[in-house]
Order: structure tokens, then sequence, then C-alpha cells
């Protein structure tokens, strides 16, 4: 494993398969995924860092419990991010924490992705961006929440949403742009402008 | 401070977490698929019990009885079949969505797709084995809230001043009378004197058949045509039945 010199080249379910041979391999994994899993975590729950932590702990050890029932035919981010959507949604669902949401740089790429879409004015200068992201996201069920997260800041195309949420690919759009639209009427009912 | 990815890696070479075999998840999915395919079999002799019953509606009563169409299939309706072919067509749904792919397909694409498998299924084990006048049979017989849900539809044979009456042939026909037992188990003398008997119709002991007539009296009712219970024939017999009938 020391010597894993071209891991760099080899995607991540490659990395899968030579870690089903040698659990070394396994580092390379969660090397790659432990900012993503942990900016996602942070942004869905709301938690501090060591509950962050926690949470990514055991979504790492349920990857490894369970990769050999990984489905070479998925894409082996889609199938991460769905467990850790499960994880954050069970930890949620524990301790009722109210999610904290986007903020600082994020909140920037949030409303450049989202705001093309929308259609609606686009003041990147705004100095209460965060705080009105904050707000308006807030009023939003989880459901869309998080799908606005998956699309407009993880970036996620709809097939691997699909895939993370187990939901048909109708299902993902009709949430998408019903996520969109209770934004804009969110946003347009506490007169926020962006 | 050990860093997560050491804690981990270091948790897994300790064998404190060790990877779940993969006959679990092949089980898991095997099991799942066989659920499903289960609930399809089931939902697709519902379905042809569902094709029975609905082939068995006499259209010509209607006339008879004045009733307008809407009345006529409210009464008619098999709803105990309807209700179970839409419980094994969820169960199937759901099983089917609990397999690896499954969560891909739309509830309407996925149903749609059940359905009318299971409409293939029942049609073909219905007009190769009858299996819906089987399941029709065994319902009446072995399930009595059956016959309680179906009484609407019974009582419609249970109209001696309108010309119905259904029920089990008590004594055989002897002298161009035999006696019935109705659905309520009231005893008439049925007299069938140049009545027109359909194909199937034996009247012996224990037949349930269904006589349009006239009522002539408190007990007494004149036959102009005997119909075997069910208007579609009985299942086929097989060679093993055929012999223990001849022994």
């Amino acid at each position: 494993m020391e010597n894993c010199i071209d891991c760099a080249n080899k995607s991540d379910e490659e990395i899968v398969a030579l870690t089903l041979k040698n659990q070394d391999y396994y580092a390379v994994l969660m090397e790659r995924y432990e900012n993503k899993l942990a900016g996602y975590i942070r942004r869905i729950s709301g938690l501090g860092k060591e509950d962050v932590e926690d949470i990514l702990q055991n979504i790492f050890i349920k990857i490894y419990q369970n990769l050999q029932g990984f489905d070479q035919m998925l894409k082996f981010s889609s199938w991460a991010y769905r467990i850790a959507h499960n994880e954050i949604i069970s930890h949620w669902r524990k301790s009722q924490v109210r999610p904290q949401l986007v903020g600082g740089e994020e909140a920037n790429q949030f409303l450049h992705n989202i705001a093309s879409e929308l259609d609606i004015a686009k003041e990147m200068e705004n100095k209460g961006l965060q705080a009105d992201i904050e707000t308006v996201l807030e009023k939003i069920d989880l459901k869309y929440r998080e799908v606005l997260m998956l699309r407009f800041l993880e970036e996620k195309k709809y097939e691997e949403i699909s895939d993370i949420l187990r939901k048909p690919l109708g299902t993902v759009a009709t949430l998408v742009n019903r996520a969109k639209k209770q934004f804009k009427k969110e946003a347009e009912k506490m007169k926020i402008k962006f | 401070m050990e860093s997560l990815k050491d804690k981990i890696l270091n948790k897994i070479k300790s064998g404190e977490i060790m990877q779940k075999p993969r006959w679990q998840f092949l089980t898991k999915e095997f099991l799942t698929w066989s659920g499903a395919i289960l609930f399809l079999a089931i939902a697709a002799l519902v379905c042809s019990a569902v094709i029975f019953n609905v082939q068995d509606i006499d259209w010509t009563l209607r006339p008879r009885l004045h009733w307008g169409a809407g009345r006529f299939i409210f009464i008619n309706a098999p709803y105990f079949w309807i209700i179970g072919l839409v419980l094994f067509i969820s169960l199937t749904y759901l099983a089917f969505k609990h397999t690896n792919k499954g969560y891909r397909y739309a509830l309407s694409a996925a149903g749609a797709i059940i359905l009318l498998l299971s409409l293939a299924a029942g049609w073909l084990t219905h007009h190769a084995f009858m299996s819906g006048r089987f399941l029709e049979q065994g319902a009446r017989q072995y399930f009595p809230y059956y016959a309680a849900m179906d009484r609407p539809r019974q009582a419609m044979w249970q109209q001696p001043e309108q010309g119905l009456l259904a029920g089990e042939v008590i004594i055989p026909l002897f002298n161009n009378t035999f006696q019935l037992a109705d659905i309520n188990r009231k005893n008439w003398m049925v007299i069938c004197d140049g009545c027109s008997i359909k194909q199937g119709v034996t009247l012996s002991s224990h037949e349930k058949v269904k006589v349009i007539g006239q009522e002539i009296g408190a007990d007494e009712f004149t036959a102009e045509e005997i119909r075997p219970f069910f208007r579609l024939p009985a299942p086929p017999r097989f060679p093993r039945f055929n012999n223990e009938i001849k022994n």
C-alpha cells in the first residue's frame, strides 16, 4: 500500500476492488472522501466539529462493513453519499438538531448555482447574503433543503441524486423543481432580495 | 493525535471492524426478489379470480331486474378479489422497490408493469387451470367472511318474486320435481315441467344451481330455466382424479 504510487490515477471503483483484496487501500478512499463528506454532514446536520467527526467515523465504518455489497454499476460517490445521507437522517431523528446550513464561501457558491436556475436578482456583494440564505433555507422542508444542497452545492447530477436518495429520476426532478419554487417563494415572502 | 483515517484503519486491522460477507448481500437480494415474485404470483392468481367473477356476471338478468347498468355493476363487482389484487400488487411493488435497482422505477411505471404481468399471468392460469374458479369455490367454502361480503351479489338470486332463485339441490330430480335449499336455507319444491336445463346441470344431490322461473306458492317454484351456479365450465379434471373416480 505504501507503494501505491499510481493510486491517484485510479478511479474510486478501482480502489474499492483493491480494498477488497487489501484493506490498506481503504485509506485512499477515506482520504478522498473525508473533507467532502464532513462538509456534507456539517451543512445538513448543523453539528459541531466533534459531532461531525463522530458521524463521519460511523459513515466510514459502515462503508467498510458494506463494501462487499457495493454495486459496481453505481458510482462509488453516490453510494458513499447514500450511506452518509442515511446516517445523517438517523442522527437527525435521534437528536432533532436544527440544521445551521450553509455559510461563508459555500453561501456564495450555492447562490451562484441556484441564481441562474431561479432567475432571481443576484447581488453577490450583498453583505447579509449568508444570513439571508440561512433564513430562507431554514423555512424550507428538510427534503427540499437536502435536494437543493445536493444539486447546487455538491453539484450532483440528477442520476446521482436519484442513487443517493434512492428515488426515481422523475421524483428527483420534481423535488428539485418544488424546492426551487419554495426557495423563491420564501425569499419573496420574507422580502429578501439576492 | 491519531487522525480519523488511522483510527479506523487500526480498528480494521485489529479486527474490531469486519466486512460483512458477500453472501449476506446476495441472500438479501435473493430473498427480496423471491418475495416480489411470490407476491406477483399471488396477485396473478387473485387476478384470475377477478377475471372469473367478471366473466361469470350474467348480463341477461339486468332487464329482468329493471336495474340500471351502474347498480348492476355495483352489486356484481367482486370487491373481495379486487381488494386482494390491490393489496398483492402493492406488496409486489414494495418488495420490488427494495431490490438493488427497484428505487429507480416510478410508482406509475412499476405499478403498471406489475398490473400488466398480473393480468397476463392471471388470464393464462384462468384459461389453463380455471384457477379463478378454484379460488372462488375455496373462498366460499373455507372463508366464512367471504360469504358475508358476497351477500349482496347472492341476494340478487334470492328474489323468488322476481323469478330468481339459487341454492343447493336437496332431493334430486324425480317426476319433474326436485327440492332446493335456497341461500337462506329455506326449502323449495321446484317443478321442472319441460323447462330448459343448461349444459352441465345434473340436478343431483348437493349440486348448486340457479333457477329462473316463477313463484307459485309459499314454497313452490316453477322453473323455466335451470343453470349451473357458475356460468363458466368446471375446472378440467386431471387424469389422477379420473382414475380415482373410476376406481
